[in-house]
């Protein structure tokens, strides 16, 4: 990768913070997610999770602290640091008068990538399920069902070297399983530069990072294992909820 | 991401065709009824850059391709604030391309949807005998200042934190005196002979009299 370190972690925050008007929600914030990780980011409603995200897509200015993507700044680098990040909203953001083949080229495009390559990339997950090629029916609203899993696909196309997963919707059980598996084996391509950051309790295997966030600071960080060996607890769930003090910690 | 992908809103013009159909309405209601009416009560006196006397028919033509145009313009960017609803928005941020640029390569091919209106507009009959020169199809094209001010100002008003039913209304009170107020109904020095103030208003009103 041009002028990037080739050591450099895929995700790294140091020192961030952020105000609304009157409220502080983000309180140095800091995490390192290293290539080749599936790092799970956990906190209640409120903890912060949708203003770190839209700091770190750029839909906000990051004032107070860095955030790097493979060592490039996000505020200062953004071209280049966007191009390295692949984004599955909460909405699927599938335009639903186009069809899924006219989705992915739009999204071809705005990544500055070839549309042939949506051709032969978009194919892979369609294979999974069984079917030979990427539909082409009129419209996405028809495919509403599986807009999901195609916006899960689409953050992949242009290999960045960091997905951030916000959300479940509209993935049925087998698109799930079947996503979070193709993602956790493209960890380690490319040479080990993908990472994934999720929010989702669910998927965390005991080799994954977990990073825990409760109302704007960064309680816990480290391998799913040692934070379980810390607290003294049997799941991630346990552990969450003895780091946090519980629902109405 | 480059002039030859259509992208979204090419793609919607291409398959929305009763929208289009739909935005040539007004516009030939004014031509058909009022325009007609007014034909024995309204003549035009030889005004710059006409050289001869000139029927209202004649004279309206121009200022209704420019409220297309205008209309169109403005109404361009309600489809921001539908994408900013739909989450479409957010897509386009996270995109590594300047700002600028996609903004640029979404309003391009916006005003060149609108320019086959106009075209359309203006070889319906009707308004055959009153049509422009060929040069004038050609110009139709052109990015115009007015249609970039339009769409300019509708972005601006979208930026708000706004619905898309709330937009339109700001819309409506925002689009129908931009057109009203100018020279493209009435001639100015017919304006200025009832009231001076309208006058003073329409001859300031940059829009539909510079389109034209």
């Amino acid at each position: 990768m041009n002028g990037a370190d080739a050591t450099a972690a895929a995700l790294e925050l140091d020192g961030v913070g952020f105000d609304y008007p009157g409220r502080r929600v983000l309180e140095d914030v800091s995490f390192s997610v290293p290539a080749g990780v599936f790092c799970v980011l956990l906190g209640a409603n409120g903890a912060g999770k949708t203003t770190l995200f839209s700091l770190i897509t750029r839909l906000f200015l990051c004032r107070s602290g860095q955030i790097r993507i493979l060592g490039r700044d996000v505020r200062h680098e953004a071209q280049r640091s966007l191009s390295q990040l692949g984004v599955v909203f909460q909405q699927p953001t599938l335009d639903l008068d186009l069809t899924v083949r006219q989705n992915l080229r739009y999204y071809c495009a705005l990544q500055g990538l070839p549309t042939a390559i949506c051709g032969s990339r978009a194919t892979t997950p369609w294979a999974l399920w069984g079917c030979s090629s990427v539909p082409t029916t009129r419209r996405a609203s028809s495919a509403a069902d599986s807009a999901g899993a195609w916006s899960c696909w689409r953050a992949m196309l242009h290999r960045p070297a960091c997905c951030w997963r916000t959300s479940h919707r509209g993935l049925d059980i087998h698109s799930r399983q079947a996503i979070v598996q193709q993602v956790r084996d493209s960890c380690s391509q490319d040479g080990g530069r993908r990472a994934l950051a999720t929010h989702l309790v669910d998927e965390v295997r005991l080799e994954d990072q977990v990073v825990v966030i409760h109302r704007g600071r960064v309680l816990a960080q480290g391998r799913a294992a040692k934070i379980l060996a810390d607290t003294g607890s049997a799941t991630v769930h346990d552990a969450f909820t003895a780091l946090t003090g519980g629902p109405d910690g | 991401m480059s002039a030859r992908d259509p992208g979204p809103g090419g793609l919607r013009f291409l398959h929305q065709r009763e929208r289009f159909f739909g935005a040539l309405v007004r516009p030939l209601v004014w031509l058909f009824i009022f325009a007609a009416g007014f034909r024995s009560i309204l003549g035009v006196s030889i005004i710059p850059p006409y050289e001869t006397y000139i029927l209202y028919e004649e004279y309206i033509v121009p200022g209704l391709a420019a409220m297309i145009l205008l209309f169109g313009g403005m109404q361009s960017s309600l489809s921001m604030v539908y994408d900013r609803e739909m989450g479409s928005m957010r897509l386009l941020m996270v995109s590594p391309f300047p700002r600028w640029y996609l903004l640029l390569c979404s309003s391009l091919p916006v005003h060149w949807c609108r320019s086959p209106r106009c075209i359309c507009f203006s070889l319906s009959p009707g308004s055959g005998t009153c049509g422009p020169p060929p040069l004038g199809y050609l110009l139709c094209f052109q990015p115009c200042c007015c249609q970039i001010d339009a769409r300019r100002s509708g972005l601006f008003l979208s930026s708000g934190d706004q619905t898309a039913r709330e937009f339109r209304r700001c819309d409506e009170l925002r689009d129908f005196p931009m057109f009203f107020a100018s020279s493209a109904l009435y001639p100015l020095w017919r304006i200025r002979d009832s009231s001076v103030a309208l006058y003073e208003i329409c001859r300031l009103n940059p829009s539909p009299g510079r389109l034209s």
